[in-house]
């Protein structure tokens, strides 16, 4: 655990770093406006968001370097060991997922906190009401869509091998933030077509952490996030990623039980 | 303790890699098994161990039937060529999570086996950090920590120097004493002259017994 606890500290340089550089410092900022800004709230349904996209898409990407393979080498180097005194691998697999979503919410937390004392260095930080709800359902969502992939790169991984673990996800994410942006240059001329679009956007991934499509009947959430007319629940997006989650976790309890490394797996941390 | 193997076939998909495999395996005895790089002595261990399941035939522990009396081999001690460790953890560190799962040893026993393979059990070093001979004495450290009653052992005297080798062959036959039933895989042909009671041939995806020897 000390081992990947201390990648957590590159988390806190990432957040502080990007809202370094994004802030004009000198003025009063809200901590809420902080925590939206690692919420991707700049990012809309556009091409033209792809630099915000990818910008403050860096923290995430890091923590999938980091620990996209954490349960993979256990499993391909250890699991052996493990196995062999009849532990149920199930068991096994599931505290191995239950320390990587402690990871994940850990990061979550410690780059936005990050983020705040940037800002506060910079400037200064108030904090506001809705910072509160706001930091809840950014934690809540960060940390299960971070869970999410990097358990799928390490599931993929045990599958297929951890390069086309990554690639495979990777590529996947890419492919989900060009279609995210691809959906703001589509007119829908029909209702029908207006739903399909809505349902498309729906079942992306990256939708769900992009807080600018969002809206809430939570008044201090209303006050501070301009909905753009796409309306996406916070409560469905939670949802949908613990959904998602489980999915990762149940394919991966089936993996470990059915997957062997028959040969010899070179793999190991240098 | 009896370790029999019943007309087991040991496949990969649609390879075979052992077939018509017929044991008979007593504690209190060294049994070893040469063959060359890929003849099947790893996937030997791995089936009879239950690790990997055969595709037909029987495995049986004193009359239990593997996978379906039990999932793995109980009380069993292990070493597979090139597995590893945790890479983040000590070798100390290590150890102290595997004795977790059956909670049979407490810190001084784990402290005891490490000792036991030349190492020292203070070492602050991650086990990615380790040198190869390093690795190798520490998973058998990790394999006899339990005082287990079946030893397989794959390549033990890998990546070992000379006063390596002979201290690993010293606590095979330690174990031996003990009562255990070891199991020993090597290409080594004087691993198998100095320490096997019986010595098995594992070529052309069969295993065939050679002559005992004294």
């Amino acid at each position: 655990m000390k081992y990947y606890a201390r990648f957590l500290f590159i988390g806190a340089l990432t957040g502080f770093f990007c809202i370094l550089v994004n802030y004009d410092g000198g003025r009063e900022i809200a901590a809420s406006s902080v925590i939206l800004c690692f919420s991707h709230i700049q990012v809309g349904c556009s091409f033209s968001d792809a630099y915000q996209a990818f910008f403050w898409f860096i923290p995430l990407i890091l923590f999938q370097i980091f620990y996209g393979t954490y349960i993979y080498r256990h499993f391909s180097s250890a699991g052996i060991y493990f196995f062999s005194r009849n532990i149920n691998r199930t068991a096994w697999f599931l505290a191995e997922a239950m320390r990587l979503y402690v990871f994940s919410l850990a990061y979550s937390a410690i780059t936005a906190l990050s983020g705040i004392l940037a800002a506060a260095f910079l400037g200064s930080v108030s904090f506001d009401g809705a910072a509160v709800i706001v930091t809840v359902y950014y934690l809540a969502i960060y940390s299960l869509y971070l869970f999410a992939v990097t358990l799928g790169i390490n599931v993929l991984s045990v599958l297929m091998g951890s390069n086309f673990g990554f690639t495979g996800v990777a590529g996947f994410e890419l492919m989900s933030i060009a279609l995210f942006m691809l959906m703001g240059d589509i007119a829908a001329k029909t209702e029908s077509q207006a739903a399909i679009l809505l349902m498309l956007l729906n079942i992306n991934p990256y939708t769900h952490i992009v807080f600018s499509v969002h809206s809430s009947k939570n008044s201090q959430l209303k006050s501070i996030i301009e909905t753009n007319g796409w309306n996406i629940d916070f409560n469905s997006s939670v949802l949908a990623l613990v959904i998602l989650s489980l999915i990762i976790v149940i394919v991966g309890c089936i993996a470990v039980n059915r997957c062997n490394f028959l040969v010899n797996d070179r793999e190991t941390v240098s | 303790m009896k370790l029999t193997a019943t007309d087991a076939e040991i496949k990969i998909g649609k390879a075979i890699i052992l077939k018509n495999v017929n044991l008979s395996m007593e504690s209190g005895k060294i049994y070893g098994f040469v063959g060359h790089n890929g003849s099947g002595k790893t996937m030997l261990f791995r089936a009879l161990s239950g690790l990997i399941k055969i595709h037909s035939g029987e495995i049986r522990l004193d009359g239990k039937v593997l996978h379906k009396d039990m999932k793995v081999l109980p009380d069993l001690g292990i070493i597979i060529e090139n597995a590893g460790l945790y890479p983040e953890l000590t070798g100390f560190e290590n150890l102290k999570q595997l004795a977790k799962l059956n909670k049979k040893i407490g810190e001084s026993e784990i402290r005891e086996a490490i000792t036991r393979v030349g190492l020292n059990p203070d070492d602050k070093k991650p086990f990615r950090k380790y040198s190869l001979g390093m690795k190798q004495r520490i998973v058998i450290a990790q394999a006899i920590m339990e005082k287990p009653q079946i030893l397989m052992l794959d390549e033990p005297t890998n990546a070992l120097d000379e006063d390596g080798v002979t201290d690993i062959r010293q606590l095979i036959k330690e174990e031996k004493q003990r009562g255990a039933l070891v199991l020993i895989a090597s290409h080594n042909k004087e691993d198998i002259t100095e320490l096997a009671d019986k010595v098995y041939t594992v070529k052309n995806a069969t295993v065939e017994e050679r002559q005992e020897q004294a």
